[in-house]
């Protein structure tokens, strides 16, 4: 068991974002989380990742709770992230970004080594020839491979992906599903994503959960929650269930 | 190609620097040291101001507090205990970034407007503070009784330009300095890095406290008496910002080029004040409707422009421009060769 959440409840004043939440993320069992838009799947990533500290609730990782630490304490103990648009370092070149999170959260203290780490990255990632170009002038696709780049150089125990596919296209996107197989694969890291690709959620994910106004409705393999009544009525409405 | 253009770099640098330093040995008149004197005091100061101003992006608009701190730090320590000057402008720069640590711990969790609002409020606070203390002399203020001619103080404050100036670039090469500036391109990003941003933000307002802490400790031995509202004055924390911006945030040397320039630009107004204020008044009436004009509002008044042509015309300051330029060039060369 790599992440425990606990009954996690996260209000915003008197609106409840998040209530009593409770799931168990396995080691290298890639998972997605699925909902329809405002469910609360971004509040719980920020849970999880420490942006947000939850109302009550607990979250335990790796065997220790991190419950309402900051973002960079549950960076370092091993959970990396990316946002639904990228948040790069827009005036850093490509390299930079990463060999910032290798020197931070990957904890290599050497720029030289840190410029290796990032190169490696970069080239896993196919973004080794923009090494030197500023991250706003890329395109909007490499600018989610530089943030996946990043978020692996921090050596990350488990990765929360936030809308991956969102604008790829077809070929970028079974580019990506590659690479995220090589990522759980190769470098032993469990993927947690929040996915609208439901093909591509369909096709790679092992587990999914479903969540519906801050709460979740369904959990299993792919196949059974694609035929609850509950997610199909959450997706197309009452008559159809 | 890149190592000459660096070497070429390091030379003009050297060079530059020993005219720097062999210009009290030529007979040059005080008044026009004090002007160079001025430049360096503002150098420091900005170049300090921008590793938190700059690279961070926290936009300090309070950074004469530790001028002030520094200037009553070094000359309490030599005036009451009789410690060696240099000691005292040393221990000076320790205690401001002292203060920094405890007045940016606080402040550096509020962002943009609001951050520039309470840095801003730290002059007044530690004015009044000094004004009502019994040990610091209240309003009256400090007479230091030493003896540094003023080609000694002209190479102390160059000292400590250059020296501000080094630490600018150390930070600028170092993994430190990937730090701050992440904070300034996306705090949020930089946390989930596992950037801890609350304690690096604080690093970067201590450190950039230290050489204003010692420049302030040399003033106290340049002017041989301060008071609260000589020392902590809100308009130099205005121009600290005013000439970094002018400059350009992004790299060491844009706070060092907007401060030289427009130190100057002040100073010379100062010398010929008299005559621009004698053509101003053949302008009819306009000695009736400003009867007490005076260089200082000149120089005020220039420097207002000055800050809002800046934002609307180089939001990047100096050093954006010429890269605007440079990138245009290289385009018009790029294009030229298809």
């Amino acid at each position: 068991m790599l992440l425990e959440v606990r009954s996690v409840t996260k209000k915003f004043g008197g609106l409840i974002a998040i209530s009593n939440f409770s799931f168990v993320l396995e080691k290298g069992i890639m998972t997605s989380l699925i909902g329809p838009n405002g469910a609360g799947k971004t509040t719980l990533f920020n849970i999880i990742n420490g942006i947000y500290p939850p109302t009550s609730g607990s979250i335990i990782f790796d065997g220790k709770d991190i419950t309402g630490l900051k973002p960079n304490k549950i960076a370092r103990s091993g959970i990396g992230r990316t946002f639904q648009t990228p948040r790069l370092f827009n005036e850093f070149t490509t390299l930079k970004n990463v060999i910032s999170a290798a020197i931070y959260g990957g904890g290599i203290r050497d720029i030289r080594e840190a410029k290796k780490r990032g190169i490696e990255l970069l080239d896993f990632v196919g973004l080794e020839k923009k090494k030197d170009v500023l991250a706003k002038n890329l395109l909007a696709t490499e600018k989610k491979y530089l943030e996946l780049a990043r978020a692996l150089a921090i050596r990350p125990k488990l990765l929360l992906l936030d809308e991956l596919f969102a604008g790829l296209g077809e070929s970028d996107t079974s580019n990506a599903i590659n690479l995220l197989f090589k990522i759980k694969n190769d470098m032993g890291i469990t993927i947690f994503m929040i996915e609208h690709n439901i093909k591509a959620v369909m096709k790679i994910s092992e587990k999914v959960i479903v969540i519906h106004h801050g709460e979740k409705i369904a959990e299993g393999v792919p196949k059974d929650v694609a035929q609850n009544p509950e997610v199909i009525k959450a997706y197309l409405g009452e008559e159809y269930a | 190609m890149e190592t000459e253009k660096f070497k070429l770099k390091i030379t003009f640098l050297c060079v530059l620097l020993v005219v720097l330093v062999s210009v009290p040995y030529f007979g040059i008149p005080e008044y026009a040291l004090s002007v160079f004197i001025a430049v360096f005091i503002y150098c420091s100061l900005c170049v300090s101001w921008n590793v938190v101003g700059g690279y961070t992006g926290y936009l300090s608009f309070g950074h004469a507090a530790f001028f002030g701190f520094g200037a009553y730090v070094s000359a309490l320590l030599y005036t009451h205990t009789g410690m060696p000057p240099y000691g005292a402008i040393l221990l000076a720069g320790i205690f401001s970034s002292i203060l920094a640590t405890g007045i940016g711990y606080p402040c550096l969790k509020v962002k943009g407007p609001y951050f520039a609002v309470v840095t801003f409020a730290t002059v007044p606070m530690l004015k009044i503070m000094f004004e009502n203390l019994e040990f610091t002399g209240g309003v009256q203020g400090i007479f230091i009784k030493s003896s540094f001619n003023t080609p000694t103080i002209y190479l102390m404050t160059l000292c400590l330009m250059v020296l501000s100036a080094l630490m600018a670039v150390l930070i600028e090469k170092s993994a430190i300095g990937i730090g701050f500036t992440s904070i300034r391109e996306d705090e949020d990003a930089a946390e989930t890095i596992g950037i801890n941003t609350s304690k690096i933000k604080t690093l970067a307002f201590a450190l950039s406290a230290f050489f204003p802490g010692m420049v302030g400790g040399v003033f106290s031995f340049y002017k041989l008496y301060i008071n609260p509202s000589t020392v902590f004055s809100e308009e130099m924390s205005i121009l600290i910002v005013l000439f970094s911006l002018f400059g350009g945030t992004m790299r060491w040397i844009g706070p060092i080029i907007g401060a030289s320039i427009l130190v100057t630009i002040d100073r010379v107004l100062h010398i010929y004040s008299g005559i621009i204020i004698d053509w101003l008044e053949y302008l009819p009436y306009f000695k009736k409707v400003f009867p007490y004009f005076s260089s200082g509002i000149l120089a005020s008044v220039l420097f207002g422009l000055i800050l809002i042509l800046v934002i609307i015309f180089m939001p990047k300051g100096i050093l954006g421009w010429l890269e605007k330029i440079e990138l245009e060039r290289l385009k018009k060369r790029t294009s030229g060769r298809d």
